[in-house]
């Protein structure tokens, strides 16, 4: 297939740092703060590390194949049957990852407006993923470069604005069962979000120029990851760590807590509108890789033909993917970092491994 | 969308404003009854609680009547339960989502109050930013309906005593919030300020008296959730200044020529540090209040504050008066087995390893035992518009 379409590396730095929010600006905290307590914001930077691993990993990959997408050299370098059960891993990770996160969405309108049928919520917003899609890649781009901006600067004034609210000694004591705690939410944070972002994998090839991925793609992790940290931060220093383990969405809970210069109170709305914002992009840019890849593993001359069979039937599945949010949370903590290993780790190593043992050529062979 | 006819764009141009209309469970403003204040009280019936709620009537408000503010009672098992059924007496829909106080009566607070704050944290309307009081000595619905004060609305009068509290000094106020989290902490247990009739009415009178007002006197003690007493004025104030909650208030020392003399100093600055040590293998505390005061009334004829010991002097009658202030409310929170100071919390984030052994048996044992030291520094850094004091001709 054809892949005419271009973006920027100031724009790939931000669809990338956008890649790693979303729905971690809302719920992070809690799985942090159920495991590291207080000092969730050390493994949230201790995490950052492991994301630009993760970065460099994909980096290095995508520069392998310039200007092809996994998908399109995965069974070149695996040959056919490992290639497609490799792939299988692959494409079924995101499916799954865009079914939870629309189902993010959709519970969070049912818990602030439970009399709303969560079927119309998932309506609305598969409407708008449609939409978002079917203007391609460089729309998804440049409306990026429109939000974007939005979010960091609403997270910015969020935290700056709750200074004098915060209790410091919140975050004390600090690692006080030595450095145990705080790894233990390590494989969770470094799955979600840092390992979700190898859907990039099918973005990176669409970038102007190929020189400049590294720095789009490691700059973009490091944004992601220092919003990850203040949101952390914020939250923590408002409720407290015992809190923020107990609460579904810590942020949103923390905004309609404080009062700010003891007339400004109830922001939730604004976190609401940052994270809502975030994911409903970052939605996008994963169901738009989605499309695009079981489009080019099928064959067809354009991904369009696939954006409305696809998106609704992501639509429908997201209301089934779990039954409950304790079941989804409960699942995010235990399972989810051991499985997801498969797709965000081994299967872009194996290819990467293979590729450079077995001196699969760069570029495609012309057809014959 | 190029490949759309310009029918289908005109179709979706039209669709669009049809999606921007509003929620799906919306209530307009007019059809909600914005609950101010809530009370909860123990109901007569066993294991269940009488929720009242006090809700603005905005077309009296501005006209200032006698029902600028509606008081609706009903009783169930859980605040959620007793909530909806309201909505039998009540005629719009019941807002939480503005509500600044829960006044929880004296009988229920006895039970603790951990649990009827679930609700609060768990449903989307409630927040954190209210403030709970306690009805010492009567119910929450006899406190909201009386109190009476500047403006129509009795809860706002009650929301003002508090919010004001801070310059009397003496009630250190702690929003749900704070208070949640602190419940959270190892040890500690937590504190409300607490309303009072004055004058005090029988144990449960049938009607209010509308020249009763309520006002507000001291903390509530909690142990851990459940209410086990009261710290009167001083002993109230004495918490404050080990908590770091002083911001403006007056203290009265003796003269220095004649102790029956009175001078009053404005405190305007405090601010306390509590220390955790261990002495003999027990948790030992030292809390240390720094002050700044000026003095602001002198009922004596003869200080001269251009005379340093003179002030040295002054500095040190501040100096034992707030001690003793501290002294007292630590006496108190021992007697009532409530670290309402938060000792616990700071010994456990001191000393991991002691605080595991001695954690079970906190409340009844060691914190009464423990050892608290208590260094006060004062400085006196203003004396107002006078120097010497009246010439004496006699």
């Amino acid at each position: 297939m054809l892949m005419k379409e271009r973006i920027s590396r100031q724009q790939m730095m931000w669809l990338y740092a956008n890649g790693l929010l979303g729905a971690s600006l809302l719920i992070l905290p809690q799985v942090l703060a159920a495991s590291a307590k207080q000092d969730g914001w050390i493994t949230s930077l201790i995490c950052a590390i492991g994301g630009l691993l993760l970065v460099l990993l994909y980096i290095t990959l995508a520069l392998r194949f310039p200007g092809q997408t996994i998908v399109e050299y995965i069974t070149r370098v695996l040959g056919r049957p490992i290639g497609l059960l490799a792939l299988a891993f692959y494409l079924g990770y995101i499916a799954w990852l865009v079914m939870v996160m629309q189902r993010e969405i959709v519970d969070f309108f049912s818990i602030n407006y439970p009399e709303t049928p969560i079927e119309f919520t998932a309506f609305c917003f598969a409407l708008i993923t449609m939409y978002i899609i079917l203007g391609g890649l460089e729309a998804i781009a440049r409306v990026n470069d429109l939000l974007f901006p939005i979010i960091v600067t609403g997270v910015l004034v969020l935290t700056l604005l709750a200074i004098p609210e915060y209790m410091y000694s919140y975050l004390k004591p600090l690692l006080p069962e030595s450095i145990m705690p705080i790894l233990g939410a390590i494989p969770t944070h470094i799955s979600f979000p840092y390992g979700n972002a190898v859907v990039f994998l099918m973005i990176f090839p669409f970038i102007r120029n190929n020189k400049d991925l590294p720095y789009a793609a490691v700059s973009g992790s490091m944004m992601g990851s220092a919003v990850i940290t203040m949101i952390v931060l914020f939250s923590t220093l408002t409720l407290g760590a015992a809190t923020v383990a107990r609460v579904v969405y810590p942020p949103h809970f923390a905004a309609r807590t404080i009062t700010i210069l003891s007339f400004l109170a109830g922001l939730d709305g604004l976190v609401d509108v940052i994270w809502i914002t975030s994911n409903v992009l970052r939605i996008a840019v994963f169901q738009y890789a989605l499309v695009l890849a079981v489009s080019q593993l099928l064959g067809l001359s354009s991904y369009r033909y696939l954006v409305i069979p696809l998106v609704a039937l992501m639509s429908v599945g997201s209301l089934n993917v779990y039954r409950s949010m304790g079941e989804q949370i409960e699942f995010n903590l235990t399972w989810t970092p051991l499985l997801s290993i498969v797709p965000y780790l081994l299967v872009p190593l194996l290819v990467l491994v293979v590729a450079m043992v077995r001196k699969v050529p760069r570029e495609r062979k012309p057809p014959e | 969308m190029k490949h759309l006819p310009l029918m289908m764009k005109l179709i979706g141009l039209v669709a669009l404003p049809l999606v921007t209309t509003g929620c799906w469970s919306s209530v307009e403003i007019n059809q909600r009854a914005v609950i101010i204040a809530a009370a909860l009280d123990k109901a007569e019936t066993d294991g269940k609680i009488a929720l009242s709620i006090q809700v603005a009537n905005p077309n009296e408000v501005e006209k200032g009547g006698d029902h600028s503010v509606l008081l609706y009672s009903k009783i169930g098992y859980t605040i959620f339960e007793a909530g909806r059924y309201l909505q039998e007496q009540v005629s719009r829909k019941p807002f939480w989502g503005q509500t600044q106080l829960i006044i929880v009566g004296e009988e229920r607070a006895r039970d603790g109050i951990c649990e009827l704050l679930d609700f609060n944290d768990r449903d989307f309307e409630p927040n954190r930013r209210a403030f709970l009081l306690v009805a010492r000595g009567t119910t929450g619905r006899q406190a909201l309906q009386a109190g009476y004060g500047f403006g129509a609305i009795p809860a706002t009068t009650l929301l003002g005593l508090v919010q004001r509290a801070r310059d009397s000094g003496r009630v250190p106020i702690t929003n749900l919030n704070e208070m949640l989290n602190a419940l959270d902490a190892p040890g500690r247990s937590v504190t409300a300020p607490y309303l009072e009739f004055d004058p005090p009415s029988p144990a449960r009178p049938e009607m209010v008296d509308q020249n009763q007002r309520v006002l507000l006197k001291g903390v509530a003690v909690f142990q851990h959730d459940k209410l086990v007493g009261y710290l009167l004025e001083t002993e109230s104030r004495g918490l404050s200044w080990a908590i770091n909650k002083v911001r403006n208030t007056v203290v009265v020392v003796p003269g220095i020529d004649n102790p029956t003399d009175k001078i009053a100093l404005r405190v305007v600055k405090a601010q306390a540090k509590i220390e955790p040590s261990i002495k003999e293998s027990h948790p030992s505390f030292t809390i240390k209040v720094t002050v700044q005061a000026h003095v602001t009334e002198v009922m004596a004829h003869t200080l001269d504050v251009t005379k340093m010991q003179v002030l040295d002097t002054l500095n040190s009658y501040l100096a034992t008066a707030i001690r003793n202030e501290i002294s007292s409310a630590v006496t108190r929170a021992k007697a009532l087995h409530a670290d309402i100071f938060g000792f616990g919390t700071l010994f456990q984030s001191a000393y991991q390893t002691e605080w595991k052994k001695i954690a079970k048996n906190w409340d009844n044992v060691e914190f009464p035992k423990a050892d608290v030291q208590i260094e006060v520094k004062s400085q006196i850094v203003h004396s107002g518009f006078l120097l010497k004091p009246r010439m004496q001709y006699h």
